[in-house]
């Protein structure tokens, strides 16, 4: 249809050049994605979406299709798959490793479970929902059951033991190096 | 769609939002918004969208836009008819 709005600053051209409506499927890695994901869960609505991705494999594969309900800090544990803004317009689907209270607030480490680094702790406000279900071919994995959250516990230490295993061994290699022959080996 | 009489209404399992330039409507069944499939709306279908707040007929939806734009009301009614045809195949209005 073409037409021009009466009163309005929006060009005849944009009206025209558009259908009235397009379905379409939100890439959850858009700036959009991550208004409507933190404004629909916010608002007490899970969402489905589908995941892009390797960084939580290989739990989550690329392609796979995500239940994500409505969180809060308070409720979520260690070892949760949660929903989280870690910068602004973009949201990620990664792991609680850390919980901390931080002045009267809980600070969240999230991280994937393939990437050696966490991403930036995050404050409470930024948590929208945790993963509580994925399908892939078909059959659906309840990340509620049991085993699910003994692997998801699991693979949080596996990752907090990585995220301090530097500081770990650097005391012992201090003192390694200062032992005449060995420097050399351990520069 | 040949009844200009006819009344809508907006289905609740959908919902309608304006995020970052765009306005999306977004269904949602037993309480899961599917990101899948959401319908993207250009300004028009987002005016005729709110309109249908109010359960009206397809000439008073006419006519509203007849006010809101300048347009040639037998293409308006087209595109009028055949939007709210698409928006009722999807689920998003029914008929009162």
């Amino acid at each position: 249809m073409s037409a021009t709005v009466q009163g309005s600053d929006v060009p005849e051209r944009e009206i025209s050049a558009m259908p009235m409506a397009t379905c379409v499927s939100l890439r959850c890695t858009s700036a959009a994605f991550a208004e409507l994901s933190a404004d629909l869960l916010r608002a007490g609505v899970a969402l489905r979406f589908r995941a892009q991705g390797v960084s939580m494999a290989p739990l989550v594969r690329d392609g796979d299709v995500l239940l994500v309900r409505p969180a809060a800090p308070r409720s979520v544990r260690i070892g949760d798959v949660v929903l989280c803004s870690t910068e602004p317009g973009r949201v990620v689907a990664h792991r609680v490793v850390r919980k901390q209270i931080v002045r009267h607030d809980y600070g969240l480490t999230v991280q994937g479970d393939a990437l050696s680094r966490p991403d930036a702790s995050i404050p409470g406000a930024q948590l929208y929902g945790r993963v509580a279900a994925l399908e892939r071919a078909g059959a659906q994995i309840d990340l509620d059951r049991p085993v699910m959250m003994l692997l998801g516990r699991l693979a949080a230490l596996r990752s907090r033991w990585n995220l301090g295993r530097g500081a770990r061994f650097r005391r012992p290699k201090y003192l390694l190096k200062r032992l005449p022959g060995l420097s050399k080996y351990l520069a | 769609m040949d009844q200009p009489e006819a009344r809508f209404e907006r289905n609740p399992e959908f919902i309608f939002r304006r995020i970052v330039d765009e306005l999306v409507l977004v269904p949602v069944r037993q309480d899961v918004a599917d990101m899948d499939c959401i319908y993207t709306m250009n300004p028009l279908g987002a005016f005729i969208w709110e309109k249908l707040d109010g359960r009206p007929t397809l000439q008073e939806l006419e006519a509203a836009i007849g006010q809101a734009y300048e347009v040639d009301p037998r293409v308006a009614a087209a595109d009028l008819f055949r939007f709210v045809e698409e928006l009722e195949s999807a689920g998003a209005v029914r008929r009162v």
